[in-house]
């Protein structure tokens, strides 16, 4: 018994230090990609940043938690049109939408507007899915693709904010990898802290089996309910920081087809798995821009 | 000594036409080992879950510690201090023996989101003092040698073990155990009956014990109760249990000796 306390200790010590390690590596590795690759390269490179934030927030619900959403692509909506709200210029909004005064106006700092992004996919996320968490197995999948429909719905119809189908132009370059970067790593350290602690073991076990979840005292809608929030919260970050990428947002930026390549990256790399989030990130990211000329 | 922990006032479960539990009424008194026998079908096991809250009741009342606990939901019932093993052996597939057991600190909610996040001292004390229980407690089941590996690879009689630690290590003042002995040796059979002596002597938990196996219920419950078609045919001490008449035609059969 003491030889294995001990050696756990020794263990965690040496983690963090070499975590440390490997991030200061990873950083100025990230400095010299930033100064040497060309326009083309350095995109591919934030893309990929971003679906690996996209992954590991899949991860959370399709993966450890077990509630398989295809929600995801109107949450990265909700998101993206949030933060280009928030930032576009005076100019463009006074012209071509009618908001009201205060939104008109309003020029958020990147920091906050990426936040409000994401908590108000929060919000989108939890009213639409919540009633929705009756439901098991199939149905919720089905109930959840509802996200993506309403959401590409009021994207197109409610004119006076979203500029219909044309979308929202100009919004500021402000992501850049170090953004991108920093976002990736906190949320890899974010899910691996409570992955080893208290929550992050009732959403694994509502995954593996809720009635025994249940049985050892894990409220299960309340943990489901936080795993989603956790989840959809990011994935309003990832579409807040695509939209500073790309410069505009439209309906049809995040269909179908992107909440599948996103779940493409999760099988991928193995579910319920950081590294084969990145991984599977890294794998779909490169293939896909292999196949684009095709 | 024979104050009330668990009493059920007729408790009644229907499944569509099926009346599996039916006016079901007994007391539980603080520390008793309850035998809950029958054959198949008797309703045992819906009693259980009824009482755990996986089954809504049709009518009737659960009265735990004098609390009304009929409309709790299973992982409340998990909080106020009532562990379950299910028939068949549950355990967290794909994930160690520590994991498993881990989850089980669920309810002892000592740290708050922000300790996780920055792992605070408050943290580390915390998970390296339920580190230390579960081994104790691993230790006294002879099972302190698999903590590391997954449940999937290890024979039925660790898992069945490792099944009842995790309800142990909930620091439950019920116990409701389904068929521990079900599938086991004889050898481990023995084992786990000293397991669950230890579980009500020593750990001074409240046991109701669902078993078929006549031999571990015959030495060690203090009192029995007979089911069948969801009502009780006798209750008593083993003793008494065993003359019955309406036990030996409906259970235990003609030829059943000790």
């Amino acid at each position: 018994m003491k030889l294995t306390e001990n050696h756990s200790d020794n263990f965690f010590k040496n983690r963090k230090k070499y975590t440390l390690v490997i991030l200061f590596i990873f950083f100025i590795l990230l400095f010299i990609l930033s100064n040497s690759l060309s326009g083309y390269y350095y995109r591919i490179l934030l893309l990929f940043g971003i679906n690996v934030i996209l992954t590991l927030s899949l991860n959370i619900t399709n993966g450890y938690a077990n509630i398989f959403s295809l929600g995801h692509g109107g949450l990265m909506l909700a998101g993206g049109y949030t933060t280009a709200l928030l930032t576009l210029p005076v100019e463009f909004k006074a012209n071509t939408l009618s908001l009201p005064l205060w939104l008109e106006q309003a020029q958020v700092p990147f920091i906050f507007s990426i936040i409000l992004a994401g908590i108000v996919a929060m919000i989108v996320g939890l009213t639409i899915l919540l009633p929705a968490f009756r439901l098991k197995g199939h149905y919720f999948i089905l109930a959840s693709l509802g996200i993506n429909i309403i959401m590409i719905n009021i994207a197109e119809n409610v004119r006076p904010i979203t500029n219909g189908a044309t979308g929202l132009r100009g919004a500021p370059p402000y992501t850049n990898i170090w953004w991108i970067f920093g976002i990736a790593i906190f949320l890899i350290y974010l899910i691996w802290t409570l992955l080893t602690a208290r929550f992050g073991r009732a959403i694994k076990a509502i995954g593996k089996d809720q009635g025994l979840a249940e049985a050892m005292g894990v409220n299960s809608a309340k943990y489901k309910a936080y795993a989603f929030m956790i989840s959809s919260f990011f994935t309003g970050v990832g579409g807040a920081l695509w939209t500073h990428l790309i410069l505009t947002i439209s309906p049809s930026s995040f269909d179908l087809l992107v909440v599948f390549q996103i779940i493409m990256m999760l099988v991928i790399g193995g579910v319920s798995s950081i590294s084969g989030s990145i991984l599977g990130a890294a794998i779909i990211t490169a293939i896909l821009e292999i196949l684009q000329p095709l | 000594m024979s104050e009330e922990i668990l009493k059920l006032v007729k408790l009644t479960k229907k499944f569509g036409g099926l009346t599996a539990v039916k006016d079901f009424s007994m007391t539980l008194n603080k520390g008793e080992l309850l035998g809950l026998i029958g054959p198949n079908g008797a309703g045992k096991t819906t009693t259980f879950n009824l009482i755990s809250g996986n089954l809504a009741v049709s009518s009737g009342n659960i009265i735990y510690q004098n609390n009304d606990i009929t409309d709790l939901r299973p992982d409340q019932v998990a909080d106020i201090g009532i562990a379950r093993t299910f028939q068949n052996i549950r355990l967290m597939s794909g994930m160690t023996v520590l994991e498993n057991m881990q989850l089980a600190f669920h309810i002892w909610n000592d740290y708050n989101i922000l300790d996780t996040i920055f792992r605070t001292k408050k943290f580390k004390i915390k998970e390296k003092k339920y580190l230390e229980e579960i081994n104790e407690t691993l230790k006294h089941f002879n099972i302190l040698d698999y903590k590391n590996d997954k449940v999937d690879d290890l024979p039925p009689g660790i898992q069945r073990k490792a099944d009842i630690t995790r309800a142990i290590l909930l620091k439950p003042d019920l116990i409701l155990l389904d068929e521990p002995t079900a599938g086991m040796n004889p050898s481990e059979t023995d084992e786990l009956v000293e397991i669950i002596k230890w579980i009500n002597k020593d750990l001074k938990i409240s046991t109701i014990l669902v078993e078929h196996d006549m031999r571990v219920i015959m030495n060690i419950c203090s009192r029995i109760i007979v089911m069948e078609n969801g009502d009780i045919i006798a209750e008593g001490s083993p003793e008494n249990v065993q003359a019955d008449k309406k036990v030996i035609e409906a259970y235990l059969g003609k030829s059943y000796q000790v």
